[in-house]
Formats: structure tokens, sequence, C-alpha cells
């Protein structure tokens, strides 16, 4: 039920709540790893799950609707990145955001995804679905709307670059 | 450490980063954009009216519809470059279209009902990315499928040597809808980059109305990546004199369609025969480490091919088209 703003109340269909409630911090998850940022992170994924309710009639009939809020989250990022490039080689230089207080393994992990954002744009995805959210090969091919095959390779040439980046940066003692 | 060990910690890292983030109840989250959008539309009938008068008062004669917006003296621009800066208040359609802009832009709309854009509320000082050229994105509430009518942008430099980047090309032509438009049939994006730095109008007309708007940047804001102008970045050579393009950075690649972005949908978008086509150019592009050295990274790209008949078809300048870039071939061309 909509809040009083004095406009006719929009009927949320309880479908849509559900999946809301079940993927929100999911796809929060997923846009944070691709952007390093908190708040672009719930922006991004509020937006989204915006975008699904307005058009929930056909979203709904999809095979896979939380995979759709997904590819919308993640294209969302990316467009922003690539929007924002000239904003984001500044954070590039300052290095990735952390706070000097979090602990090491924190920062590790922020470095991780640093590293995942330098990746080709579907190889960083995959990667963000399959750690993030440990999804399946096919899982993530309906999220990228690609083959299984693709996802695979994606993964393979994505792990082996990530391997020598992590590797060059002394994060990881051996490559993938 | 393997990489097993430190993507699985990440991956956790970021689960919880999604299950600590506060989620609002969804009527809530969709009664604070809805209310948004009453306030907004609200003030829009205020600088409606307000922008009337201006244009009333100020410019009776040029058939220029500038929306209210001032020039304030601006930190390292000189006087004689008047900037246009809408304010937060800029403007906001009345049909079903946002309020605004995605926030993450902070940007503002800006314009009239017939013809709007999206710029920086605080005016458009020292954007980068005037000079790697950049997708600009137009409204209007005349844009119909059936009669689409031609967009023309054209760029003037007002403070030095005149030089003049013009663009024209059917409206809504071919792509995608930008990502905040929930009614995708009014909208063209086009894609321009300007030759040098200064102080530029840009104008851009469609179905008899007309917007405009000044910008400035300056050549020491592109500095760090004249430095490496040599470092990876990507050069687009074309058949047609003057629209050899260098791209720096991640340059943009085919724009999503409804969240979906794959060759073959933006394919069946474009349409298949006449003169154009999607070409893949794959490449490197250049960025930085936190310790400020450079390194490349390969891109995947898409780019439109244009082909003509002979060089009397081509452009003055090089075009970017929705965030794709353009290349130009000239048939039996070398």
């Amino acid at each position: 039920m909509a809040e009083s703003d004095g406009l006719p109340e929009v009927r949320i269909p309880g479908s849509f709540e559900t999946l809301y409630r079940q993927h929100y911090a999911a796809v929060v998850a997923l846009v944070y790893a691709m952007s390093g940022s908190r708040s672009v992170a719930e922006d991004l994924a509020q937006e989204a799950f915006l975008r699904a309710h307005r058009d929930w009639s056909r979203v709904s009939e999809m095979d896979y609707p939380a995979g759709w809020v997904r590819r919308v989250a993640l294209n969302l990022a990316r467009s922003r990145l690539r929007r924002l490039g000239s904003e984001a080689r500044a954070s590039l230089r300052a290095g990735p955001a952390s706070d000097r207080s979090h602990p090491t393994s924190e920062v590790e992990s922020e470095a991780f995804w640093h590293e995942v954002r330098r990746l080709p744009s579907r190889q960083a995805q995959a990667i963000a679905l399959h750690y993030v959210e440990d999804l399946s090969i096919g899982e993530i091919a309906g999220v990228l709307g690609v083959a299984e095959g693709t996802v695979k390779a994606l993964l393979h040439q994505g792990r082996e670059r990530l391997g020598r980046q992590l590797r060059a940066k002394g994060l990881i003692d051996r490559d993938v | 450490m393997t990489f097993e060990e430190v993507a699985n910690r990440a991956g956790n890292q970021a689960s919880r980063i999604g299950k600590d983030a506060e989620r609002p109840t969804f009527s809530r989250l969709l009664a604070q954009r809805r209310r948004r959008n009453v306030i907004s539309a609200w003030s829009a009938a205020a600088v409606a009216t307000l922008s009337i008068a201006l244009v009333i008062l100020v410019w009776p004669s040029m058939g220029i519809s500038n929306p209210a917006a001032t020039s304030p003296t601006l930190t390292g621009v000189p006087a004689s470059c008047p900037v246009t800066v809408p304010g937060r208040s800029a403007f906001t359609p009345a049909s079903e279209t946002p309020e605004g802009p995605p926030s993450v832009y902070d940007e503002v709309w800006y314009g009239t009902p017939q013809l709007w854009t999206m710029i920086n509320p605080q005016g458009e000082v020292n954007s980068k990315r005037w000079l790697e050229g950049d997708r600009t994105f137009w409204w209007s509430e005349e844009y119909s499928p059936d009669n689409p009518g031609e967009f023309t942008i054209t760029a003037e430099q007002i403070d030095g040597p005149t030089s003049t980047v013009r663009v024209s090309e059917p409206a809504g032509s071919g792509f995608s809808p930008f990502m905040v438009q929930p009614t995708h049939e009014s909208v063209t994006h086009v894609g321009i980059a300007l030759p040098e730095p200064g102080c530029w109008r840009l104008t851009a007309e469609y179905k008899g109305a007309t917007l405009s708007y000044v910008i400035w940047f300056t050549e020491t804001t592109m500095g760090e990546f004249a430095t490496y102008t040599d470092e990876g970045n990507v050069w687009i050579v074309s058949d047609c004199p003057n629209t050899d393009q260098m791209l720096r950075g991640n340059p943009d690649g085919l724009p999503a369609v409804d969240g979906i972005q794959t060759r073959e949908e933006i394919e069946a978008w474009l349409g298949t025969g006449g003169n154009s086509k999607i070409v893949q150019r794959n490449g490197e592009a250049w960025d930085r480490n936190p310790d400020g050295s450079v390194f490349t990274l390969e891109v995947e790209d898409f780019m439109i091919e244009v082909t003509l008949e002979d060089e009397s078809g081509c452009p003055g300048a090089s075009v970017i088209n929705n965030g794709v870039p353009v290349i130009y071939r000239i048939e039996g061309a070398p």
C-alpha cells in the first residue's frame, strides 16, 4: 500500500513485493562489487526495482524476473562508470575506497573488486555474479543473456586475467 | 593466499554490504519517488512562468527558448564566457517523464517541453567529456515516431577562433531509449566532440524549438590525458577527412535497450540494409593504478560504420551517434 501522497494509490503486486524482499540485498551486493560505492549500489538497485515494478506486467512473465533486475542493475552500473569515466579515474588515483581502520581482509576485498572492475565488462559481471551470489553457470547465463558456454569462457578468461593482476599486486601467492 | 580464498572473501564482503543495506519498503520507495514528482511539477509551473518572462524580456527577437538560468561569476571562467547555470529547479517535464535525471549523474533537466536536455546545475565548467566526445541527451514532447523530424545540434566557439561543429540526424534514429525515459519515443541522443577548449555555445534545434546553453572547459583539465596520448588510447581512422577520433579510457559501447545489451538486439533495433552497419573493433584503453602509473586494458567495443559513395557526403567533424562512434568508409577507397 502506498503512503498517502495526494496521488492515487499504486498497487504493488504481491509477487513483486516478494521479489523485492528476497533479492534486494543481493542486487545491492552485486552493484557494490561493480561500483565500489555503497550509496551508489543502493541507488542503482532501487532504480532497477522501480523499473521492474513499472514493467511488472511484462517482467513477471519472464522465466527469470530476478535475473532481469540484476541485468538492469549491472547495466546501470556500467553506464554510470562510463559516463563518469573521468571522475572514476580520479578515484582510482586515490586507490580503492578504503578506510585504514578497516580490517585487512576488507581492504583486500576492496582491492579485489577494484581489480575486477578493470576487467572487460562481461568478464567482470560474470565474476561478480559467481563470487557475490554463487550463481550457477545457467543462472549467470540467464542474467547476462548469453549461452552457458559463453559464461564458462568469460569466467575462465576473467579468472586467468584477474589472477595475474592480483599476483602482480601481491594479493595472492599463486595464480588461478 | 590463493585466488579462490581472496575471491570468496571478497564475495562474502559484498554480500554483507548488501545485507546491511537499508531496504526501504517498496511502498515507501515508490511514495518518495512520486512525492518528488509532485513537488517538482509544482516548481516547474513557477519556473516555466519565469522562463517565459525571461524569454519575453531578454530574447524577444532571437527565437531561442532558454529557460531560467543565470551566469554568475564562476571560478576560473572569464567574464566573457556566459556559462549557463540552471540551478537545481531548472525544469520538470509535465508528462510522465521522471522529475530529473538519475541521481548518480547529479544533473538537472534543462529546457522546455518542446526541447530539453540534462546538464550540470552548477554549469558545465571543465567537464572533461566535451573533448573526449560524449553523448548529449535530448527530449521533446513534440516527438512522434511517425514524424520524427530532424534534430540538429550546433556548437560554436564564442571566445576564440571561430569554430563550428554541427551534427544533424533524424530524431530518435535507430537507437535505444535513454535509461531514465519511461516514454522511450520522445528522446534522441547525439554524440558530439568539440575540437578545442574554450567557451562554446551549444544550440539544438528540433521541430521549430531551439535550446541553447554555454559551456566552458580548458586545456589544463585534459592535461592528464594528454600526457598519456600514446598509452593505449584507441584511434579510429576513417576514410573521411577530419573524422578520425581518439577515444580515451573506456569508450562507450552500444547503449542498453531495456537493460538488455547484446549485439543481436541492437542490430535488430538498427535494422538491416542501408549504408550503415555495426562493426566490432576491439582495442585497448588505459586507466591508472592507485600509484599513478598507467595500465591498459582490452575493451570490447562496437561502432557504426557508414559507407559513402564519395567524400561529398563526409561530415565536417567526428561524430558519435548515441554514444557509439561512427566511422566512415568510402566505396572504392583503399
